[in-house]
């Protein structure tokens, strides 16, 4: 056994050169005509756009940050003077106060669109975001309607749809650019997309080590960045080759994300972007890691088996466009979180409900109802919000998660199991 | 609703949850469509609290909490579409708690009307009938489908003529009457309901009430979940006259009819009248100017002095939409405007009465 670290940290120093590159290359676009595609994470027809020369950008992304450099709020406030409600999505209102500033961020000053696709996939709030963009910014807007996964057969007939109205956008985009798609391109990419989801989808399933090498919540939610911005590319796929030789140098050294692993959790939900070191904090004494999370899978479900497949390139985007979290009937996220709690033997599983975000969390309440009463497992349910910083009551958190592991240490203890404590 | 199902075991009900639920297809399928729009002030919530978050809006809580005490174990079957993320999931949580209930989920589609669009809502609008009938026991006969479309097409002509009346003669036909007259549509047949509106119809004809001052407005907002009948009382006794309004928007679907040829195909008639014809809504993907345009013909056809925005608590479509009609209203400069905020369950008004006076009469004295 090898007794120092090689790769240590390799994840997020890869991944900060590529983002801050990624967001230089947004910076200059008007300098360097290069053009910008606004989508959102699920289903993003990524290999399609970079296919004609855009370059993406995720309002999603950029609110993310927002919230975690602090800088969300002022945002929010900002477009709520503009008009926006209070009770509308906390996401939304950080990109129309961005707007409505220039867009001036913590990384630097943000692109502006030059097209926007809304790959509307598991959020009815992307086509209202969209359209006051588009009308903002008078661009072009195609939107691709994606329907909701309902069962585990999903009917032909949606597949065809999502499929037409890919073929509706290459026509558009070969108008737009003057350029036809380069079809052997497409094909490289989706391999290369497929590579990556591989990849992902190993290194999630890595949290069934005990001690779990890494937190599927805390962390992944970083690691998840990369394919989700850059899925379709060579540098995502050396991305997570250097993400499992940290984790699977982590294992090989017996150590995960915090000193002690003492109880293993699934968490459901997003999490609170502007607190977010603060609310990890309020596990962490009680040894809690979390084994999988659904978040990590708004991008895209590939840890199901789902892969893009160049040799069916249209077909297979329509498929996996299907296939993000949020846009599963909340019967399949049930099932799916039962499927994580028994194969990565979680001890437990926490929600997270976000006001900004009723795609992820209506039916969550529901979702606590069954697997507290039903499935017999311990539930905790928490909320605040994703992106506005006041939703976020730390003291009443704290009382929560502190009652709710305290209770789950006391069973394990009477079960015989090794206890935790703060 | 329960004696009716008693008289004929074979009668089955499919529940509809707002906003637009094509009834011909329910109705074409052989089943009866009752239309379920919250609880209003007649539920206390006592088991969705458990189920639903408080920061949702209040009619998917009363409408389950409906279905939770019991007073929904007639359905055979309900039906949602993709209004909003909250109606969307509401279908989820359903499907769990009432497995003895089919759950029936149409994704309406949200890309721009076209023949890519039109295609899969033919098979999306076949695969529902096809459930529905299934249950029903109906076979898959498209004749009552026919029969159906006729008379959602009476109904349509029918409606558009009683607006037309309260629009001119808006003392004739107080907005809750008319109001409640469209509502008594969601708990009868298509054909019951297009006799009582032209009973209604020919009554006003004979109305002889006088005219008195009020102001000219029209409501926008409250589509889906409804505000309370006193709500509505309230404007027009504070000095408004609702001439144009958006109150139960899927039970009163743009007026132009189903275009069914001898012998044609019923699905694709409705799904080409649903894609092509039904017209712009909040809970549909349009363009903002589409949106404005919408809102300023609104105006010019009810020749608005104002205009008064209801908007549903926590409802996101009317939230975001709001913005959009705010700012082309305040851009155009002319149309006094004013936003109110209410739930189903509201029970007090003075606060809503007093700014709804104000606002008639900054109207009247400027």
């Amino acid at each position: 056994m090898q007794t120092t670290f090689q790769h240590q940290g390799a994840g997020l120093r890869l991944q900060k050169e590529m983002m801050t590159a990624w967001y230089a290359r947004q910076e200059q676009a008007v300098q360097t005509k290069l053009p910008i595609a606004y989508v959102f994470i699920g289903g993003s027809p990524n290999e399609l756009l970079r296919n004609f020369g855009y370059e993406l950008a995720f309002p999603e992304i950029n609110a993310l940050q927002c919230g975690i450099k602090k800088a969300a709020g002022p945002n929010i406030i900002r477009a709520e003077d503009f008009g926006y409600s209070s009770d509308v999505c906390g996401y939304v209102k950080n990109d129309i106060g961005l707007m409505l500033n220039d867009y001036q961020s913590p990384q630097g000053r943000l692109a502006k669109p030059d097209f926007l696709v809304c790959n509307a996939s598991g959020c009815a709030t992307y086509l209202k975001w969209w359209e006051a963009l588009a009308q903002h910014f008078a661009v072009p807007l195609f939107v691709l309607d994606v329907p909701y996964v309902q069962g585990d057969e999903i009917p032909a007939e949606e597949i065809e749809y999502v499929e037409a109205q890919i073929h509706e956008l290459i026509e558009l985009l070969e108008r737009q650019t003057g350029q036809a798609l380069d079809m052997a391109r497409l094909k490289t990419d989706l391999a290369y997309a497929a590579q990556t989801e591989e990849r992902w989808s190993q290194l999630l399933d890595l949290a069934t080590h005990h001690p779990s090498p890494f937190d599927s919540y805390f962390e992944a939610v970083f690691f998840m960045a990369n394919i989700n911005i850059f899925r379709g590319t060579k540098e995502a796929v050396t991305y997570y080759d250097e993400v499992l030789k940290e984790l699977k140098e982590r294992i090989d050294h017996g150590v995960g994300p915090i000193p002690q692993e003492k109880v293993r959790v699934v968490v459901e939900g997003p999490p609170p972007w502007p607190h977010f070191r603060s609310f990890w904090e309020l596990f962490k004494p009680w040894g809690v890691v979390c084994v999988a999370s659904t978040y990590s899978k708004v991008g895209g479900l590939w840890d199901q088996g789902f892969r893009h497949d160049p040799s069916r390139p249209i077909r297979s985007m329509a498929e996996g466009m299907l296939h993000a979290y949020c846009n599963w009937s909340l019967p399949k996220r049930q099932a799916l979180i039962r499927s994580y709690i028994d194969h990565f033997d979680a001890d437990a599983l926490v929600i997270h409900s976000v006001k900004s975000c009723r795609s992820f969390s209506v039916g969550q309440a529901d979702l606590r109802e069954y697997f507290h009463h039903e499935a017999k497992v311990p539930t905790l349910f928490v909320e605040s919000d994703l992106a506005d910083p006041r939703y976020f009551s730390h003291a009443q958190l704290r009382n929560r998660i502190d009652a709710f592991f305290e209770s789950l240490e006391h069973r394990k203890l009477a079960r015989g199991g090794a206890g935790g404590g703060p | 609703m329960r004696q009716w199902k008693e008289e004929d075991p074979q009668r089955r009900v499919v529940g509809y949850f707002p906003v637009f639920a094509p009834r011909e297809l329910i109705e074409g399928a052989g089943a009866f469509p009752l239309g379920l729009h919250g609880g209003g002030q007649q539920v206390e919530l006592m088991f969705a609290d458990s189920r639903m978050q408080s920061f949702v809006c209040s009619i998917s809580r009363t409408t389950l909490e409906l279905g939770l005490i019991g007073n929904l174990d007639l359905l055979d079957a309900m039906f949602f579409t993709n209004i909003c993320d909250v109606a969307r999931n509401l279908s989820g949580v359903w499907c769990r708690n009432f497995p003895q209930q089919q759950t029936i989920f149409l994704h309406l589609p949200m890309h721009p009307p076209g023949e890519t669009t039109l295609r899969y809502l033919v098979k999306e609008f076949g695969r529902a009938h096809r459930t529905i009938a299934t249950i029903a026991g109906n076979g898959h006969g498209t004749e009552p489908l026919h029969v159906a479309i006729a008379a959602g097409n009476r109904n349509r002509l029918l409606q558009a003529q009683l607006e037309q009346t309260h629009r001119s003669e808006p003392w004739n036909l107080s907005l809750p009457a008319l109001y409640l007259l469209r509502r008594m549509g969601s708990q009868m047949t298509l054909a019951q309901h297009n006799q009582l509106l032209a009973d209604a119809l020919g009554r006003l004809q004979h109305s002889t009430v006088r005219p008195r001052d009020g102001i000219r407005v029209i409501v926008e907002g409250a589509f889906c979940e409804q505000p309370p009948l006193e709500l509505l009382e309230l404007l027009e006794e504070s000095g408004c006259y609702v001439v144009g309004d958006d109150l139960a928007r899927g039970l009163r679907p743009e007026s132009a009819p189903i275009e069914l040829a001898q012998g044609g195909d019923p699905l694709e008639a409705l799904a080409r009248w649903y894609t092509f014809a039904s017209g712009t809504q909040s809970v549909r993907h349009a363009p903002p100017q589409q949106r404005e345009d919408y809102l300023f013909g609104q105006i010019e056809a009810a020749s608005a002095q104002g205009v008064i925005f209801l908007n549903a608590k926590f409802c996101e479509p009317a939230l975001y939409d709001y913005v959009v009609f705010k700012n082309a209203l305040e851009r155009q400069g002319k149309i006094p405007f004013m936003t109110l905020e209410f739930e189903e369950k509201q029970s007090t008004f003075e606060n809503l009465r007093m700014q709804v006076e104000t606002f008639v009469e900054s109207i009247l004295f400027t």
